[in-house]
């Protein structure tokens, strides 16, 4: 059998293949879908990746597999993981942390101001894939970022650089990499000037730096002799997905609550009567990460932000259905228990998400500011993720997003409607779209059923 | 005379001098005051009030004052308070280093900037 493109998610404990067929005709379609174990702990991505074919093979119930195009998307290896180092941590710290998250990244650590030692003896432990440099707008401060990438060279870890601070220190920055024999990419500042976001140039090459660096990551070698394809860190494959999505349907917010993480990805220009209003620019596209909500691995967290004593009240039997908890739930009061931790990792990570209104005393009297990202003007709340695509009181959790704020807080409004990936797949169909858009966006219409 | 004006050329503000600034708008929160002025590696921050209640105007020239020894850079920057009601008093008592008041120009804020600059630098 043959298919058109194969997209792999190789995720840290499991490889799942979906095939794609139809692409470039007006009728594309998702075939089936195959899945191994990952074996990039073992040492070679490609066995998981074959094992992940050979179990689509026997759902497609074909005996041979052939595929024009083959692409990925990979969280496996402690995915991308990223430093952060900027100025002043409301502006060049925020906007290099915003780029950062965007791309997919798993930021270990952010800094603002000069790095100490301690501070670089925590980079050598981290060990991270890239290091993101930012600091000073255009022709402004230029001392912090060359001190700290001085800093970060006298360490000599060969970790790829990107530089996306005062373009005044370019030339600097690159003589300084030349000598130490260090790769440097040069991106856009982040923070060129005051209110001033540019994140996605830096996006870009995060991605890129991450595609072309994979091969060195341990157990990866080998991924290019399947993956010929672009190749892009899962959360960022997201983000892709709904950028693509933003621009065919209109402004929207994507909930993937996962085992150990709640993802939330915006891409909304906000309303007009807030944007007026507001204190520091946010990015169009935003990725907010919550490491702490998750319904499997860190569901003693997210019983805990509740309180066992409330779970009780609607749970008599709490204790127990913590005691035989499984990944997947099988009964329908489990169904019912997971539904009502993941409302609380969606409630919560909104609450994270989403900015507010503030209020503070000038010498003109009480002003209203608003602060972080508005959500006024959502048009879709969208469920991904494999608790929010198969639980059957999803749509309701998503419902609450639209009346949950109170007064202050820039959440969805009623206008807003609810979606399901129900094929779960928009992953996959983000770093589709990279290569091949149009039939993109059709599968994630015919997956949202819209 | 209010903070545009002391800082744009056309009404004889400290740009014609050669100053060049960054303008924040109005209501313009402490922090981000002192913080855009890290990222500028600006020389001077100049805020203007008017007089309030309960001496709000003094707080916040204290608040700009205080944040910027938070964020360590008082020593390196000039901040100066303008306003119809505000002294020169007033204005070093709340820790700036000079206030400029009524019947006061773009270039006698400039003359200041100037002076100040070659003492910092003395």
């Amino acid at each position: 059998m043959k298919v058109n493109v194969l997209v792999a998610e190789i995720g840290s404990t499991t490889t799942v293949v979906n095939a794609f067929n139809g692409i470039g005709t007006d009728n594309p379609a998702f075939t089936g879908q195959g899945q191994a174990p990952t074996t990039v702990l073992e040492g070679d991505v490609t066995i998981g990746l074959k094992g992940a074919i050979e179990d689509l093979k026997k759902n497609l119930q074909a005996d041979t597999l052939t595929w024009d195009d083959m692409l990925a998307t990979s969280s496996a290896a402690g995915g991308l993981k990223m430093t952060v180092h900027g100025l002043v941590y409301d502006m060049t710290v925020r906007a290099a942390k915003e780029a950062a998250l965007g791309a997919g990244g798993i930021i270990k650590m952010i800094t603002s101001g000069r790095l100490r030692r301690t501070d670089l003896k925590r980079i050598q432990e981290i060990k991270p894939n890239i290091i993101l440099v930012a600091g000073g707008v255009d022709y402004g401060e230029r001392d912090t970022a060359i001190y700290n990438m001085e800093m970060i060279l006298s360490m000599g870890l060969k970790t790829p650089i990107i530089y996306a601070g005062n373009i005044e220190n370019r030339e600097e920055v690159r003589l300084m990499c030349e000598e130490a024999d260090n790769q440097l990419y040069i991106a856009e500042n982040v923070y060129p000037k005051i209110d001033t976001l540019v994140v996605e140039p830096t996006r870009k090459i995060i991605q890129d730096v991450f595609e072309e660096h994979i091969i060195h990551a341990p157990g990866m070698a080998k991924v290019r002799e399947l993956v010929k394809g672009p190749i892009i860190p899962t959360p960022g494959a997201v983000m892709e997905a709904a950028k693509v999505l933003k621009e065919e349907i209109g402004d929207l917010i994507i909930f993937d609550v996962g085992g150990a993480t709640t993802d939330l990805h915006s891409v909304t220009g906000g309303s007009s009567e807030i944007n007026s209003i507001l204190i520091s620019p946010e990015p169009v596209a935003k990725r907010t990460v919550e490491g702490d909500l998750g319904v499997y691995v860190n569901v003693a967290h997210v019983v805990e932000k509740i309180g066992m004593d409330n779970l009780k009240k609607e749970f008599p039997d709490a204790e127990e259905l913590l005691e035989n908890y499984k990944p997947i739930p099988v009964t329908d009061r489990e169904k019912q228990f997971v539904e009502r931790l993941t409302k609380e990792a969606v409630l919560t990570s909104l609450e994270r998400h989403a900015g507010k209104l503030r209020y503070f005393y000038t010498a003109s009297g009480k002003k209203t500011v608003a602060e972080g990202k508005d959500l006024t003007a959502i048009q879709y709340i969208i469920g991904t993720g494999g608790t929010l695509t198969r639980l059957s009181g999803n749509k309701q959790i998503l419902e609450l997003v639209k009346t949950y704020g109170k007064e202050h807080e820039l959440y969805p409004t009623g206008a807003a409607r609810v979606l399901i990936d129900e094929d779960y797949i928009l992953s996959s169909l983000g770093v589709l779209s990279k290569s091949y858009l149009y039939d993109a966006l059709y599968l994630m219409k015919k997956s949202l059923r819209m | 005379m209010g903070l545009k004006e002391t800082l744009d050329i056309k009404h004889g503000g400290i740009e014609g001098f050669g100053i060049k600034y960054e303008y924040l708008g109005t209501s313009c929160p402490v922090e981000k005051l002192v913080d855009a002025a890290i990222e500028t590696n600006a020389d001077a921050i100049l805020l203007s009030t008017i007089i309030t209640h309960d001496d709000v105007h003094i707080k916040n020239m204290k608040k700009v004052h205080d944040l910027s020894i938070e964020k360590g850079i008082r020593d390196k920057v000039m901040i100066i308070c303008g306003g119809t009601q505000v002294t020169n008093e007033t204005a070093k008592e709340a820790g700036l280093d000079a206030g400029f008041g009524r019947g006061t120009h773009g270039i006698d804020v400039a003359s200041f900037l100037v002076k100040k600059r070659r003492e910092k630098n003395a």
